[in-house]
């Protein structure tokens, strides 16, 4: 079979806003011969179903809706010629001396086995599902994903449920609970387990608040009701410090529908296949500054690297893994893995830093990105190198929700063998985050939800 | 007039369909659930028991062991996932060890073969993932693991090529006796008064035991096989006046994702205690792993809801087997209910007292699925010999089984994808199945007509986004070959319904709130 | 300034009204108070920066919003997905939906289409925000 082998420079996987802007970048950098493999019909992933605004300020300079961003991403896709394959689903991936040699699947191609001399991984991520929270209960129709109630109305006009509960109040989540109310569901209230939503302000502002759409933190669903279609939801109070759900607080809330916004993992099941290493704390390939996988010759960018919030960081991102992998190509080095080069880790306060490496000469500006652990005010980002200060940078406010990035010299950080970001400021009281405002709308909506 | 109408198209009653189809006789199965194997079959452990279990002398253990003997030739000629993987019982104690001992001599009786208790260090190289707390196991060479709804499926795919006819969404609602000896049945069409029943009435399985439904038609029946699981018993006190009382009895189950597929070779029980049965650990034919079930007494059938406790239960239970479980990696949980018949433990079979031509599959909790090839064979050359029937000469016993794009060699990939574009499209990104594959369970001789019955055949849905993406893309074949609406194809059981209808079908507008106002 | 402004403003008029915002012009989530009399705003506490301020005067005075939602292409299964071209006042977005459910557009859509113009009187176009067939 290797003598048919089509051989291409390289090889994109995903054709959302990271696959996109990657293969876009490469083409910039002066590689042409690149193929953008996308499993679905039509190019953009999630921005094609995310027809909410808020997309494209720094990208653009102007405020687009997801998919008017991925139009424009496509366009400058197609206006340099690049060729992008529907429907091609790569499910297997091997590192041979040559590169990499990718077994795609497509209804144009048929089954077909490519060598690129460089993959971009940009496959995106998926939901964190019912069976992975272990919501204990019967199993009828009417349970589904944010992401899966997005695409039945934003994409196929097909109205998932009329009585809506949601659990999790991810930004998927916030966006779709808003959308529903437009279409005349009844959204009756979105629980989140823990007392720090995983949303953006704005979100929980424009998307619940504005519609009268309670959100009750320190709760979660404990029992699903309903043999054929969903009928009720029992939902129970969490123990702040445990948590864990209260035993004896669990309330009947009659629903048809529940809506699952419980967190995304970014989807690596290909390059776990593969052989890439993975951080176990992003859920993502363990990358260097040039979001080079542990595999040489294997980049990784936007969701399938770490969960972003917004798509204007992914498509930045998807840009510096295209100019790295079009960089490999002039002057393949296979120094990235190799034990004499920098680690970055996650210090105090921090519960992932990307990336997790640097190659011994990192150049130019730096961005190191991250996510905090908890809501801090006044705080200072502390990025060290062996123990000993480089760099700190002062910030107002920090929430789990919002991805942080700093950016940094290369030069400070060359020849360290560990660098740190940590997070140095007091403890923001949870309470003021509960929205206090907001109880004595949640109580009475309770009345109503029983 | 048919010759026999088997009531139950699970394990039980597909396989009677199946042997029966060799005959010259006119078979019928009438079933109440939307698709096969929609009762005890579905959540099932899935184990093809060797027999060192049942008490010697009973039913169970006789049957099973010639089930045993019966699955590898039976999934080769009918294609359906099973693998002799094995199966070890595991003492965590000194104190325990007796109890092997006991099994051991139990399973010789019975018939068992290879049986042998072993120690390390054979016990921790077979299973390295097993507890350190193990000291000795009894190991079962002939233990086995099935799909079985896989395997129902194919012996009911089997039995309708040779001209079974069935019919799903059917609910017996009686049996009596006529004049001249034969059986009338009379039937109640679900779906037909799903239809016309408000929304809010509830159906399926609901609607079985909760609100009588009212019978459509009815149908006449020299023979009579009462494989209804859970209904069996019900019946069974229609015809006889030796009564069965059925006790659902609820196992819950957790499954693990693939990656953990190698994490157990054979199926892992434990030695039973004081405290219980203990709980399995074992791999599955789908490279998953299964852990559980508890055993919980239910009210009613209709009752196969986890629980948060039973989770936390046979997670406790299995940490003796495996002391690291990753509970993370869980990518669903779910509950099936055994037809327990508590007072008189053994399998009910042949014909009921003063019932004549009416034969019982009731009881039949494990090891019901191991051994109902065993008790079908011996039924069809029964009611045969009893109606005086010929071996049919075309009947064919064999059944392809279904293409797994998973499986194939790269070749057969480049072969069938260059012929069929459908082959070429992946519609299940974590299973890796095509269109073409979904296709064909929904042109199969029991066509799927539901997205369950699609997960169960093909694993699209089956996997770590338990659906996310396909059920989309599942629900548009499944509209296209039905000619229904999108929105309209059903998870399973009528009124599961995908949505409520299509955009537009709500009318109320949402309110703005302008943000609280107090005076002061 | 749109009637329904106007309208706002006179349901208010009189007693002053204190309204309570989560400022969302960046992540530290300011609870503002804000004052309001006869449609001019008294006192406004809480914020941290001049941003909060402006949202704040804004948030109680006239709040608005982009309305991105669907609307029915004919002959397509897909629905067509539009935007407010501008913001538009909150309060009008029930009515701004009620005139999109209402409509039906010609295909072929291509963003940036006039899919209703002037809604609600508010002077702003309704644009399509991707191309249908």
């Amino acid at each position: 079979m290797s003598k048919h082998m089509k051989q291409i420079d390289i090889a994109v996987i995903g054709g959302g806003a990271a696959g996109l802007a990657a293969a876009t970048a490469t083409y910039d950098s002066g590689v042409s011969n690149v193929v953008v493999f996308d499993r679905e019909e039509a190019p953009g992933g999630i921005l094609k179903q995310c027809i909410h605004n808020g997309f494209g300020l720094h990208r653009f300079k102007e405020e687009l809706t997801g998919p008017e961003y991925a139009a424009r991403e496509f366009a400058a896709l197609t206006q340099r010629g690049i060729a992008y394959v529907p429907e091609a689903t790569v499910f297997q991936m091997e590192s041979v001396s040559e590169g990499t040699r990718l077994s795609v699947l497509s209804p144009i191609n048929g089954f077909e086995q490519v060598l690129a001399h460089a993959v971009v991984l940009a496959m995106g991520s998926r939901e964190r599902t019912r069976g992975a929270l272990r919501i204990p209960g019967t199993r009828p129709a009417g349970i589904y994903t944010a992401g899966a109630a997005q695409h039945l109305i934003n994409l196929q006009g097909i109205m998932p449920g009329k009585e809506v509960v949601m659990l999790g109040s991810g930004d998927i989540g916030l966006i779709v609970a808003r959308r529903l109310a437009y279409e005349g569901a009844h959204v009756k209230a979105v629980f989140n387990r823990s007392h720090i939503s995983s949303g953006l302000r704005r979100n929980i502002v424009q998307c619940l608040d504005d519609y009268g759409i309670p959100l009750k933190l320190l709760h979660t669903v404990t029992s699903i009701y309903g043999s054929r279609r969903l009928e009720a939801v029992g939902v129970s109070e969490v123990d702040k410090a445990t948590k864990r759900a209260i035993p004896g607080t669990e309330q009947i809330i009659p629903c048809d529908t529940l809506l699952l916004a419980v967190g995304l993992i970014p989807e690596n099941d290909l390059a776990r296949q593969a052989g890439v290493t993975l951080d176990p704390k992003s859920h993502g390939a363990l990358v260097d500054e040039r979001y080079q996988t542990s595999l040489p010759g294997v980049f990784s960018c936007g969701n399938v690297l770490h969960i972003h919030d917004l798509v204007d960081f992914v498509s930045e991102e998807g840009e510096a893994a295209g100019r790295a992998a079009a960089a490999y190509l002039g002057a393949p080095s296979s120094d990235a893995p190799a034990a004499d080069t920098t680690e970055v880790l996650p210090g105090a306060g921090v519960s992932y830093v990307v990336p997790q490496r640097l190659s011994a000469q990192p150049n130019g500006k730096i961005p190191l990105r991250f996510r905090v652990r908890d809501v801090y005010r006044d705080l200072t980002i502390c990025v060290s190198a062996d123990g000993r200060e480089v760099k700190r940078f002062r910030r107002a406010v920090a929430v789990p929700a919002e991805m942080q990035t700093v950016r940094l010299d290369g030069a400070l950080l060359a020849g360290a063998r560990t660098v740190e970001v940590s997070v140095n400021a007091q403890h923001e009281p949870a309470v003021q985050h509960d929205a206090p405002s907001k109880q004595p709308a949640s109580c009475a909506k309770d009345q109503e939800v029983r | 007039m048919l010759d026999v109408c088997i009531i139950g198209a699970g394990i039980a009653g597909c396989a009677c369909a199946r042997e029966l189809a060799a005959y010259d006789l006119d078979v019928m199965v009438v079933e109440a659930g939307y698709d096969v194997s929609c009762g005890t079959t579905r959540a099932n452990s899935g184990i093809v028991h060797a027999g060192y279990d049942p008490q010697p002398d009973t039913l169970k253990a006789r049957y099973n062991v010639l089930g045993s003997r019966l699955y590898p030739q039976l999934a080769q000629e009918l294609g359906f996932s099973y693998s002799q993987c094995g199966s070890m019982v595991v003492a965590f104690s000194d104190e325990e060890r007796p109890a092997l001992e006991q099994l051991l001599k139990r399973g010789n009786a019975n018939g068992v073969e290879g049986l042998r208790i072993i120690e390390d260090p054979e016990l921790h190289q077979r299973e390295p993932n097993l507890s350190p707390a193990a000291v000795a196991a009894l190991w079962v060479p002939t233990g086995g693991i099935v799909n079985p709804y896989g395997a129902c499926l194919a012996f009911a795919e089997n039995a309708a090529t040779n001209g079974v006819a069935f019919r799903f969404n059917t609910y017996v609602e009686s049996v009596r006796p006529l004049e001249d000896g034969t059986w009338e049945l009379s039937l109640c069409d679900l779906l037909a008064q799903d239809a016309n029943a408000s929304s809010k009435q509830p159906a399926g399985a609901d609607r079985i035991v909760g609100q009588q439904p009212t019978p459509t038609d009815t149908v006449q029946a020299r023979i009579v096989i009462n494989a209804a699981g859970l209904e069996s018993g019900r019946l069974n006190n229609q015809v006889s006046p030796h009564r069965i009382k059925i006790t659902p009895r609820a196992g819950e189950y957790l499954l693990l994702d693939k990656a953990w597929g190698g994490a157990f070779t054979s199926t892992i029980f434990q030695v039973p205690t004081k405290a219980g049965k203990g709980v399995l650990v074992t791999p599955t034919t789908g490279s998953n792993v299964l852990i559980g079930p508890d055993a919980i007494a239910r009210d009613t059938a209709r009752e196969l809801q986890t629980t948060g406790e039973g989770l936390a239960g046979v997670l406790e239970h299995a940490r003796r087997t495996w002391e690291h479980i990753p509970v993370q990696d869980a990518i669903t949980n779910f509950a099936g209910l055994r037809s327990s018949c508590l007072e008189e433990p053994d399998f009910h079979l042949g014909e009921a007292l003063d019932a004549p031509g009416f034969y019982n599959i009731a009881g039949f909790d494990s090891p019901g699925l191991t051994s109902a090839p065993a008790v079908a064979q011996e039924y069809a050359a029964r009611i045969a010999d009893q109606l005086h029937a010929q071996k049919r000469p075309d009947f064919n016993p064999h059944r392809p089984a279904p293409l797994f794009f998973s499986q194939l060699t790269d070749e057969e990939r480049a072969r069938l994808a260059e012929k069929d574009p459908a082959w070429g499209r992946l519609i299940c990104r974590c299973e890796l199945v095509t269109e073409a594959q979904i296709l064909a369970a929904l042109r199969s001789p029991l066509p799927a007509t539901t997205t369950d019955a699609v997960k169960w055949r093909t694993r699209a849905g089956m996997g770590r986004c338990q659906a996310g993406f396909c059920l989309p893309l599942v629900a548009e074949l499944i509209a296209r070959e039905t000619g229904c609406e999108p929105w309209q194809v059903r998870k399973g059981w009528p009124g599961s319904e995908l949505a409520v209808g299509l955009r537009g079908c709500l009318t109320d507008l949402p309110e703005v709130s302008m943000g609280e106002e107090a005076a002061r | 300034m749109s009637d329904a402004h106007s309208q706002q403003t006179a349901l208010d008029f009189d007693v002053p009204v204190v309204k309570r915002f989560t400022c969302v012009s960046c992540p530290q989530g300011c609870e503002l108070e804000v004052t309001v009399q006869d449609g001019q705003v008294l006192k406004l506490t809480g914020n941290a920066c001049p941003r909060g301020e402006e949202y704040g005067r804004a948030e109680a005075i006239s709040p608005q919003r982009v309305l991105t939602s669907l609307v029915s292409v004919r002959g397509s299964e897909q629905p067509g997905s539009c935007r407010t071209e501008r913001s538009i006042p909150k309060e009008l977005i029930p009515q701004a939906l009620a005139e999109l459910r209402a409509l039906t557009v010609e295909p072929p859509v291509r963003i940036g289409d006039v899919v209703l113009a002037d809604v609600c009187g508010t002077g702003v176009n309704v644009i399509a925000t991707r191309d249908v067939e």
